[in-house]
């Protein structure tokens, strides 16, 4: 099902891409603006009994036709190294993104529709001591067995920001289906379909020198037998932006501050392109960051964040403090 | 020979009629612009297309009155479709500016503004609408550089210098904003926004 469903996925992005190219194709190569964006984020668990770190990074390419839409695609590899015997996760991501804007004369603003697609491949190593020299299990070797659960999610959104950019409004609904491997020998995760509904409004004030934004998450999930029987979630994400002036201190561009307030299974962040895959509980979140310019068409970003989680099956309370740093080179 | 002369008659009295209609179509279309009835303008108009949809006169008018009438895809369509028919137009080019620049599709504006400079390089209204593409893009330091090479094309211009202060200011190179804003303010006494500036500084 989740391979049917990437592929058709896979399809869908194609036609996209071609379609967009096929809009003008006599237009000037310089009517598409592109550019690359690596990325590492680096995550410390702290009270964990399962993980004790992350290791992060990733690969944005985005094409820009004019002021008319994009593709982004992307691609993250992340390892989550468990604590102890726990196992760790290698997870890889591919990202596909297109955008389309139309330009509304009787809304005096820009509606921009956006169509998501994210393939995800969770590789969880279970370590387990061999018995086979017959010795018992303190004198066999360590074997590790791989389960390969595979997620695919869909978002779509729509937007809204008025042509003077002081007022933005989106909605977006993202389907997620978790397809988990089956094992005779561990106990496995029941496959599992999540459903998100979020809402966003946003507004810009001080001369449109800051921006102030607040998030609605509504999750669903098809079942809670891997969650301890929760099936629903809901929070509100706000964010603060501001832009300095040039020649500020440290000659920063920008500033970004987030806060997390409410519960959040599965969800998926239409802003950082992320997917949450872990079934945990994620209860609260903080983070901190700066922009910097490199040159007219380059930006350097630096982001700090503190993250509250819970293990619903074992009871198990942790947070993560991360670093997340990018560079975004345009032209 | 009779029927001959009849039949001539006829014909010049029907193209009389009609150049008359046209021409009375011509006149009706700009009193109404003169009136600001920038929609009933261009509806005036829309007989003539009908019979001639390759007027590139008819187009051109109708991208105007539609930019003024604020329908901004609609004079966007026009001028594209007056711009394929001739594609020397800088009228059109520079039509085409407008709507995009009031659509806020910076990008787009910019890309006819420099069309048009391909051609005609110191055409004084592409390069002030590419400012304003280059000021929405916020991309002050090109805009500062470019107004600055303009206003030595146009040394009795205001609105380049005005460009060129607002550049400086985002800049925070206020000494040379302020040297802009004092020579708008010689070409231009009362601007206000030169005028706010100036006295803040003092």
């Amino acid at each position: 099902m989740v391979f049917i469903k990437q592929k058709v996925l896979k399809y869908i992005f194609l036609c996209l891409a071609i379609g967009q190219a096929a809009m003008n194709p006599v237009s000037a190569a310089n009517d598409w603006s592109l550019g690359i964006s690596p990325q590492v984020l680096l995550m410390q668990y702290d009270d964990s009994t399962l993980r004790d770190n992350l290791r992060s990074f990733g690969l944005f390419a985005t094409a820009d036709y004019l002021d008319k839409g994009g593709l982004k695609l992307g691609y993250n590899f992340a390892t989550v190294n468990g604590r102890a015997n726990n196992p760790d996760v290698d997870e890889s991501v591919w990202f596909l993104s297109g955008r389309y804007v139309h330009f509304s004369d009787t809304l005096t603003g820009k509606l921009g529709f956006r169509l998501d697609g994210y393939a995800v491949t969770d590789k969880t190593k279970i370590k387990s001591l061999s018995d086979e020299s017959g010795m018992g299990h303190n004198q066999g070797g360590s074997v590790i067995e791989t389960l390969t659960d595979d997620i695919g999610v869909i978002y779509a959104q729509l937007d809204y920001m008025n042509y003077a950019e002081q007022l933005y409004a989106d909605i977006g609904y993202a389907s997620s289906d978790y397809n988990y491997e089956q094992s005779a020998e561990f106990v496995s995760a029941q496959d599992n379909q999540v459903q998100q509904f979020t809402a966003t409004g946003g507004f810009a004030f001080n001369n449109r020198y800051d921006w102030l934004q607040a998030r609605l998450y509504f999750i669903n999930l098809e079942h809670g037998n891997n969650t301890d029987g929760v099936n629903q979630s809901n929070a509100v994400e706000f964010k603060w932006l501001h832009w300095f002036k040039p020649n500020a201190l440290l000659n920063i561009h920008s500033s970004f501050v987030k806060l997390l307030a409410g519960k959040r299974l599965f969800p998926v962040d239409p802003d950082s392109y992320t997917t949450y895959s872990i079934a945990d509980m994620q209860t609260g979140s903080a983070a901190a960051g700066l922009e910097w310019k490199i040159g007219a068409q380059s930006k350097f970003f630096l982001l700090i964040g503190y993250d509250k989680f819970e293990n619903l099956v074992i009871d198990d309370k942790y947070s993560a403090t991360y670093v997340f740093g990018s560079v975004s080179l345009n032209w | 020979m009779r029927i001959k002369i009849l039949f001539s008659c006829i014909i010049v009295v029907f193209c009389t009629n009609a150049n008359s209609a046209s021409v009375d179509v011509w006149a009706e279309s700009y009193r109404l612009e003169s009136l600001t009835r920038y929609e009933q303008a261009a509806e005036a108009l829309v007989p003539l297309l009908d019979k001639q949809p390759k007027n590139e006169f008819v187009l051109l008018r109708l991208g105007w009155l539609n930019y003024l009438s604020g329908t901004h895809n609609s004079a966007i369509e026009h001028y594209k479709k007056a711009l394929s028919i001739n594609n020397k137009s800088l009228d059109a080019r520079l039509g085409l500016t407008l709507p995009l620049l009031a659509q806020q599709r910076w990008k787009e504006a910019a890309k006819f503004a420099q069309e048009t400079l391909e051609i005609a390089p110191w055409n004084y209204y592409a390069h002030i609408r590419l400012m304003i593409a280059e000021e929405g893009m916020r991309q002050w330091k090109t805009l500062a550089n470019h107004a600055n090479d303009v206003y030595m094309h146009y040394p009795s211009d205001a609105t380049v210098l005005v460009y060129l202060a607002r550049a400086n200011r985002w800049l925070n190179n206020n000494k040379e904003a302020k040297e802009a804003y004092l020579k708008v303010l010689e070409r231009v006494p009362g601007h206000i926004e030169a005028l706010q500036f100036v006295e803040g500084q003092n």
